[in-house]
């Protein structure tokens, strides 16, 4: 155990020197390279002071709505067009173009629709990120069930709904999973574009606030605030992932 | 009683009209043990997929007790060849299925589960996840998962052809073990022609594409038979050389 933890921090530990070592010679301009004590004291004071939070809450509860709008639309739809091919050439290649374009391209829309919602317009971006990754490991997550286990249940004495939901719905969960991961993996990574409207909180609208007023030591601590929360969310549906599915194996 | 009467079964692939069953007939009778033989692609798991109502016949018609089968029932039980127990369920929720399917609670239908289990004498495994199990173990929890509607058949398709040549022995004595204590009419189709003359009251022998029934040998012999006996070979000699003549008359299948 104690091993492990050590390599975990190895990567880490030489990027930390290496930055105080750069910064400390002093070759690069604050605004290029912000010194790693510079940052580490903007952190703290964002914390102390508690704005690091507030910026936290408002784009957690951004992606957090985005995210959930997009699993309550996307699965029940993957489900749908995965089991049905009439389903799937009416809507695939609508959902397989939209997909092409990438979220920020919709923030113009986006304030627009939602004008200065606090909530709403970023939401929808995140929206935008999360719901394909989802629709699309859910349609293959369906497709992919075994013809067998579908046969088997109708012997037994299935019949179709049952079908659907004691086998088409948990056989499919891996891949349903994984694109609920995937999904606010993308969602979170989309928080940048989907802050860019003006608004006062939320972690991406400090890195572009901070970015006008040429302050990158904020920058930075957006940037890894980001990285971190990011990497736990990860980490949760991860823990998500191997609690429900112990029936896997390894 | 089961009554195949006159089932044909073609099958069309891009412009390619492929007959696999011509004209099929046989009656079975209750309680009966049923294998059928014959050369690959002959049409015996189509047949059994018929029988199930996971496929329908082009023409003729299956009887079960004066009833005709259209789809799925659970008055008829299936062990498929590959590995069919969910994966996502303990083997006790994977027995119960069939009863949970249809609204018996929970409480009821794990002591039912719980018998099957202690038939198979394998009562610590309930709470098992099937990849925790060998194929041996499987099968037979397929075979019980089945047998817990209490269906009038057990429908068998190659349910050993996975397992070792070791396991399949012991897997066949249990068969026979559960089969004389719940007295099913059985359908067992399978590649051996050694399995099927220690398992079978009758074993059809099917002919080559277009598959129907060429031969039946009933096999007079109490259980348990002794596999090497003069009578099981003789028997083993005489099935041998009708599905012999079957795959050499087409060398190409």
């Amino acid at each position: 155990m104690n091993a492990r933890w050590t390599y975990y921090f190895i990567l880490p530990s030489i990027f930390l020197i290496l930055w105080y070592a750069v910064s400390r010679a002093e070759i690069y301009p604050v605004y290029i390279i912000p010194p790693l004590d510079m940052v580490l004291a903007s952190f703290s004071e964002l914390i102390s002071s508690g704005t690091l939070f507030q910026h936290i809450f408002w784009s957690i509860v951004r992606v957090v709505a985005g995210f959930a709008i997009a699993a309550i639309i996307g699965i029940p739809l993957g489900i749908g067009m995965g089991g049905s091919n009439t389903l799937m050439r009416l809507i695939e290649p609508v959902t397989n173009m939209i997909r092409q374009i990438p979220p920020i391209a919709w923030v113009p829309f986006a304030m627009i629709w939602f004008k200065a919602g606090v909530v709403e317009s970023s939401a929808f971006i995140v929206f935008i990120g999360a719901f394909f990754p989802i629709l699309l490991n859910t349609i293959s997550g369906v497709k992919g069930v075994p013809i067998l286990f579908i046969e088997s249940a109708q012997t037994l004495g299935a019949n179709s709904r049952q079908i659907m939901t004691k086998i088409i719905l948990p056989a499919s969960m891996p891949n349903i999973l994984s694109g609920l991961r995937i999904g606010i993996g993308i969602g979170w990574m989309s928080l940048v574009a989907a802050e860019m409207m003006g608004q006062d909180y939320g972690l991406g609208s400090f890195i572009i606030n901070s970015s006008t007023v040429l302050r990158m030591d904020r920058v930075v601590v957006g940037m890894i605030t980001i990285g971190l929360l990011g990497f736990l969310m990860d980490r949760m549906f991860k823990g998500l992932e191997s609690s429900l599915l112990s029936w896997r194996g390894h | 009683m089961l009554v195949i009467k006159n089932i044909s079964r073609t099958f069309t692939a891009k412009d390619r009209v492929i007959q696999a069953l011509d004209n099929v007939n046989l009656e079975v009778k209750d309680k009966e043990f049923i294998c059928i033989l014959g050369p690959s692609g002959c049409g015996k798991t189509t047949l059994l997929r018929i029988i199930a109502g996971l496929d329908s016949p082009t023409s003729g018609e299956v009887m079960l007790e004066g009833a005709k089968i259209e789809k799925p029932g659970q008055d008829r039980g299936m062990v498929f060849q590959d590995y069919s127990l969910f994966p996502w369920r303990t083997v006790i929720d994977n027995i119960a299925f069939g009863l949970e399917v249809m609204g018996v609670d929970k409480k009821e239908r794990y002591e039912n589960a719980r018998e099957y289990l202690k038939l198979l004498d394998l009562e610590n495994f309930g709470n098992s996840y099937p990849y925790e199990l060998s194929g041996g173990m499987r099968q037979r929890i397929a075979i019980v998962r089945a047998l817990i509607n209490n269906p009038k058949l057990l429908l068998m398709d190659e349910p050993f052809g996975a397992l070792d040549a070791q396991t399949r022995n012991i897997m066949q004595a249990e068969l026979l073990r559960i089969w004389e204590k719940k007295h099913k009419t059985i359908i067992f189709i399978t590649h051996s022609v050694d399995e099927a003359v220690y398992l079978a009251d009758r074993i059809v022998v099917m002919s080559a594409r277009p598959g129907t029934v060429k031969e039946i040998f009933c096999v007079d012999l109490p259980h348990p038979r002794i596999r090497t006996s003069l009578e099981a070979n003789r028997i083993r000699d005489k099935v041998l050389k009708s599905l012999g003549t079957e795959i050499e008359l087409r060398p190409t299948l």
